[in-house]
């Protein structure tokens, strides 16, 4: 109960109960693009290539959030633009920014004089520490990104189920992919607040793997995923309170925790309806 | 006056540093019906994608004089992701993604056509399926119905009978041939017996282009192409020599 009486006493957990509200709505959005187009590890790339940002950003004693956004915007596009124009590999460019960016990072906080703090909730995520401004960040940047699917549902599903056909048609091709970029770059951004560079792929996987179980369809998959963030967040948050864990980890924990169930739920499903099958009257 | 859809002049294109297509002419009118052979490797996918502007061509020019989201396209391979969670409804609708829908968003007389075509097709059961539990010849007249969804005034199909049962392939070049009346078509095929029969001239690709004005392919000049001569099927080859080409 003490969860529960938390919410409504300490602000902490008031913002850390908003904050896993929108990036329920950011992560369960991109995370359907990202699952049904295969780019989980250009988005693990982009995680990590931002740490680079953060590095640079506490040399110069800029707030991190925007070094981390400069650089996970950058890489986004400069994987985009690589995977189209370049003659190296896709997943080789994304190798390289990825260890790129972590390397950047680290020398950059060592040649930092005095401690970096924070240091390890940017590594983990800290949801409890979420601040104001960052919370109204993620409000908006999940309302743009609502609003981006809702208004170009279609053109999006085309693009990326088909893009040489769309391209054969002269969709706007390029338009759609590099704004989708962004808004996974920043969606990123915001979320390694919640989960930290480490646990944030998992976010942008766990859940729309397990609405994938149980749908086809991409925008039950996208509805089915946001409420499967938000519950397994909220779980996730009550397990690290009771056992005094970090509460990224636990998230992520109880996201891999509804996966299992939801495989285990479709198999027993599965085989009733095989039995059922058996059992029909023969004509 | 037949209107000239595509002007094919003097084109040349090539990937890297090998050309593939040598100073290829063509002209496609309103209710042309050409059918496009040649051997695997000679040219025929290039040729197509250089009129969708798919690649980018070395010398000549391609004239194109209607807009690019009234051609009809059906790609040879499948290139998409089958685990991808799109319906074959949601997939015939992406033929209309052209510039002007990007604002505009699906309405009631393109859902109903999109019925009209997957009755035609004889896939109206399938509607709200994912595209990948669907066979090969389920896939390949669902993405026929895409190319049509757009009401092209040129029909582009990249070897349409591959997958297909033989119950449709008769359905399809039925249902061509109705097209044909309105519309130009253009189909790429290395089975010639089938081909030539429902094509009304012929277009022989092998690095350069041979355009017969008639869909009678004889030995002779299936030989002096170096096109594929093993799919003929029509009993007697008529004789009817045509004069020697100059390279």
């Amino acid at each position: 109960m003490d969860f529960f009486k938390g919410i409504f006493e300490y602000t902490f957990i008031n913002h850390a109960l908003i904050a896993s509200l929108f990036s329920s709505v950011i992560c369960g959005i991109l995370g359907s693009y990202i699952v049904s187009k295969r780019m989980v590890f250009i988005s693990g790339g982009i995680t990590h290539a931002s740490f680079g940002g953060i590095g640079m950003a506490f040399y110069l004693g800029l707030p991190p959030f925007v070094g981390a956004a400069v650089f996970a915007v950058l890489s986004a596009f400069g994987i985009e633009w690589i995977s189209k124009k370049g003659n190296v590999r896709n997943d080789s460019s994304i190798g390289i920014l990825w260890s790129l960016g972590m390397a950047i990072g680290i020398i950059f906080i060592y040649i930092t004089p005095g401690f970096t703090p924070n240091l390890m909730s940017y590594l983990f995520g800290s949801i409890l520490t979420v601040s104001t401004g960052e919370l109204v960040f993620m409000g908006i940047l999940a309302l743009v990104i609502a609003l981006f699917f809702i208004l170009f549902y279609h053109p999006i599903l085309f693009v990326s189920f088909d893009e040489n056909f769309a391209k054969a048609q002269k969709a706007p091709v390029r338009l759609i992919n590099y704004s989708l970029m962004l808004l996974i770059a920043l969606g990123i951004v915001i979320n390694i607040r919640v989960a930290g560079i480490i646990l944030v792929m998992s976010m942008l996987t766990l859940p729309q793997n397990t609405a994938n179980l149980f749908s086809n369809n991409f925008k039950q998959i996208i509805l089915y995923s946001i409420l499967i963030s938000f519950a397994g967040t909220m779980a996730g948050l009550a397990g690290s309170f009771w056992l005094g864990i970090p509460s990224g980890a636990s998230i992520i924990f109880t996201l891999t925790l509804i996966f299992f169930m939801g495989k285990v739920l479709k198999i027993l499903i599965e085989r009733l309806k095989r039995k059922q099958k058996q059992f029909l009257p023969v004509k | 006056m037949n209107k000239q859809l595509v002007n094919i002049k003097n084109v040349t294109i090539g990937y890297q540093s090998k050309k593939v297509l040598d100073s290829v002419n063509m002209q496609v009118n309103k209710t042309d019906f050409i059918g496009v052979i040649g051997p695997n490797g000679g040219g025929k996918t290039t040729l197509i994608k250089s009129i969708l502007g798919l690649i980018p061509i070395w010398e000549g020019s391609i004239d194109v004089n209607i807009r690019k989201s009234k051609i009809g396209y059906l790609p040879q391979f499948n290139p998409f992701d089958k685990a991808f969670p799109i319906s074959v409804e949601e997939v015939i609708l992406s033929g209309l993604s052209g510039k002007k829908h990007l604002f505009k968003r699906v309405n009631k007389t393109d859902k109903e056509h999109t019925e009209v075509l997957m009755k035609q097709a004889g896939i109206i059961h399938l509607r709200s399926k994912a595209i990948g539990q669907l066979s090969g010849g389920q896939i390949q007249r669902t993405l026929l119905c895409r190319a049509l969804i757009s009401k092209p005034e040129l029909l582009i199909l990249d070897e349409p009978s591959t997958f297909v049962d033989s119950q449709f392939e008769g359905e399809l070049f039925e249902w061509l041939a109705e097209l044909n009346k309105q519309i130009a078509i253009i189909m790429v095929s290395h089975d010639i017996g089938t081909i030539s029969s429902h094509v009304k001239t012929i277009a022989c690709v092998n690095g350069h282009l041979h355009y017969h004005k008639s869909n009678k392919i004889t030995a002779e000049q299936l030989a002096h192409y170096e096109c594929p001569i093993q799919i003929i099927t029509h009993g007697e080859v008529p004789h009817q020599v045509l004069a020697t080409h100059k390279h």
